[in-house]
Order: structure tokens, then sequence, then C-alpha cells
């Protein structure tokens, strides 16, 4: 009866659909099931007897010795899991669908098997195909590294939202009361923007949103950060600035989009901006605040004249 | 480097506790919960399942190294009833 029971265990564990094999501490093959056999193209007799890296020269070998000795030594079982070590042997992986993907994901577990005394004796292997669950999970990060950029993406511009932007402003914030850095804010919006919806329509009007997004991120450094503040608002962060820099860039943004020709159904549409500076600095006491000096200054341009920019006066 | 060193303490000690109760373990493969982030936001209540958990905190640390690592183990309730069942046998086998 224990003999049939053991040729039956025997039988399941050679048709199991992972794969198991038996090491000793000299890396000799002790035992090889028939799902090993398969994917590594080595069948049993070939394999048992013969020393694993002697086999398959391109397994680390110096890893798998550590990584075999420490289940020997401390009896404690072992794994290895896809995410740090995508497979152990580079197996061809069964699915018809690939997504580009070459070879098969493995998670592994080294199993401590002791003989009649409390010595570590042999260590089974096994190793699991694991190429399904490594693709979902990659589509996974995939989509959900879409799903954040396009949460944190403005529509329309193709700008950052005010949400987002509001976020990067308050770490801005952070880091300059930290490091003592300076940074500057700019506000602006599009001068009678409301007169353009009026007598254009709110198509015109959105096209020319949509090409003011485009001109500003080409306009800024790879470090600031523009936003849709509102409507027809706007907002740049350009962090390590101070007020001469500011002042350049706010003048810069200003004169491209005067110089903006937007065409809407054959009329060309000219708009311009007003601008307020403000520079974060030790006695700005919070980002709202900050955000409110902008503003201020962004009145006086619009009470001064409009398609200028104002800076921040204190007191 | 980090699921291997953690496996390696979690094993020994596991063992070592499962052996004086006479259990036999069986554990999954370690994973990575989370990095560089507050204990107490990967363990929110929304996260868990458990009601209450028996927390046992142990330190290791590495002389003349700069090694210092805390082990938590937490025992959910079904755990814990087990747990006292086994103590109480222990106790009356004393």
């Amino acid at each position: 009866m224990a003999a049939l029971l053991d040729d039956a265990l025997r039988d399941v564990i050679d048709r199991l659909d992972v794969g198991v094999f038996v090491l000793n501490r000299d890396l000799e093959v002790l035992f090889w099931n028939n799902s090993m056999a398969a994917n590594s193209g080595k069948p049993v007799s070939e394999v048992v007897g013969q020393k694993l890296p002697e086999l398959f020269p391109e397994l680390p070998e110096r890893w798998l010795r550590k990584k075999v000795d420490s289940v020997f030594i401390l009896n404690n079982r072992s794994f290895t899991a896809w995410e740090q070590r995508p497979y152990l042997f580079r197996f061809q992986h069964n699915r018809p669908v690939t997504g580009g993907v070459e070879h098969m994901y493995q998670n592994c577990t080294f199993n401590p098997c002791r003989g009649d005394g409390d010595e570590v004796e042999v260590v089974a292997v096994t190793l699991q195909d694991v190429t399904d669950l490594a693709m979902a999970h990659r589509a996974l990060a995939i989509t959900n590294d879409r799903l954040e950029q396009s949460s944190r993406v403005d529509g329309l511009t193709g700008l950052f939202n005010r949400s987002y932007w509001e976020q990067c402003l308050v770490g801005e914030s952070k880091r300059s009361k930290r490091s003592g850095s300076e940074f500057a804010l700019i506000m602006f919006d599009l001068d009678h923007f409301k007169a353009i919806n009026d007598h254009y329509g709110h198509l015109a009007g959105d096209e020319v949103l949509r090409a003011v997004g485009q001109r500003l991120q080409q306009l800024i450094r790879e470090t600031d950060v523009v936003g849709r503040y509102g409507g027809e608002e706007f907002s740049v962060i350009a962090p390590d600035c101070d007020v001469d820099g500011a002042c350049g860039l706010a003048e810069r943004i200003r004169t491209e989009i005067e110089a903006l020709s937007v065409v809407h159904e054959g009329l060309p549409i000219g708009v311009t901006t007003s601008l307020g500076v403000a520079l974060y600095a030790a006695e700005v006491k919070s980002h709202e605040a900050l955000i409110g000096h902008a503003d201020e200054a962004l009145y006086r341009t619009k009470r001064e004249g409009r398609n200028s920019y104002r800076v921040y006066r204190s007191g | 480097m980090l699921l291997e060193t953690s496996n390696v303490l979690n094993g020994a000690c596991l063992t070592g506790i499962a052996d004086q109760l006479g259990e036999e373990l069986f554990y999954s493969p370690p994973s990575i919960l989370g990095q560089g982030e507050r204990i107490a936001k990967m363990l929110e209540r929304d996260n868990l399942q458990w009601e209450s958990a028996l927390s046992v905190e142990i330190n290791y640390k590495l002389e003349n190294r700069s090694f210092d690592c805390d082990l938590l183990l937490l025992m959910p309730d079904t755990v814990i009833s087990h747990l006292a069942g086994k103590l109480d046998q222990m106790l009356e086998d004393l």
C-alpha cells in the first residue's frame, strides 16, 4: 500500500504543472520532473546526476550557491519572486499572445528537506510559471500611469489642471522653506476673453485657449510647472528663479501670446495677456498667500492698462 | 536584498516559535507592501480585514554594523484563540 502511494505521489509530482527538482549540497540534480524536462528541453536521463551550473551555464552560479547554501545552513525556506528576479531558468512561455514578453516569469521556492536526522540533506525547488500574473501586473501599471497622467492634465489645453498644479505649488513651497531657495509664481489671464467668446463664439475661445496652452509648453523650462488655473487664467511656477528671471519669463510670455495668430473660420483672432509676478521668500507665510500676492499684482496690471506685467510689492 | 534579509529573519523567528509550539507552519513567499512609507499608513484600518490583532515587536541589531530593524508580528483574532489553546496545553503539561 505504502509503495503504491509512493508511486502515485511521484506520478502526481511528475505531471504537475509546476517545475519540481531536487538538489544536493553540490548542486547535483537528484530529481527532475516532467515540467522541468519539457520546459528546459533536457530529459531526466541527461540531467540526473549532473551539476546544475554545468547543465545551465547561463545560471548565476555564485548567487545560486549562496541561495542553496543558506537553505542548507539555516534550515529555512527561501524564495525568488518575479518582481525581483524575473526568472531562474530562461524558459519560453506558452502564451499564444505574447505582448512582447519573450520568456517565462517564474516564482521559485527552495525547500529544505531533512532526512532522519536534524541536518538538511537535500533542497527541493519548485518553479511556478507566473507569466500571466506578471503580464497582468504590467498592464495594470501601464493603465495606472495613464490614469495618473490624465488626472493631472486639463483636457483642453494639455496643461496641468488646477488640483495637480496646486499640489506642485505646495511641494515647491515646502522645498523652498527647507532649502531657502527662491521661486517665482506668475499668474495671468487673457485680456477681454469674454469678448472673444461673445464675438467669435465659444469654439473660437476654446481654440485660443488651446493655442495658448501649446505655446506655453514650448516656452517654459523643463522644471517650470504651468497649469490652467481657471477659465482663461493660467499660472506658472518657476523654481530657482529670482525677480529678474521671473520678469524675463513674464515678458516672454506676454510677447509670445501677443504674437500668437489664432485663425478661426478664416478670421484671425488677436489676444493679449496681463500678468502678475510674486516671489516666494522667507516672509511669505503660505502658498495661499503667494497666490494672493500674484493676484494682487495681476489686478494692478489690469488697472494700469493690461498687456503687461507687474511685480508684487509688499505694503 | 530586503526580501532576502527579511526572509532569513522571519524564517528563523517563525521556525523557532513553531518548534516550541510543536506546530508546522505554512508560509507564502515574502512580498514588499511598501517602502519609505509610515507603517501606520500601510496598516490603515481600511486596508485590513481584521478587527483587532496581537502585535509583537522584536528588535534586531548587529553590533558594530549599521544594521537595525524591527520585526513586527501581527496575529489576527482567529490565530490568537488557537495560540491561547496551545499555551494552555503547554501549561497543563508542565
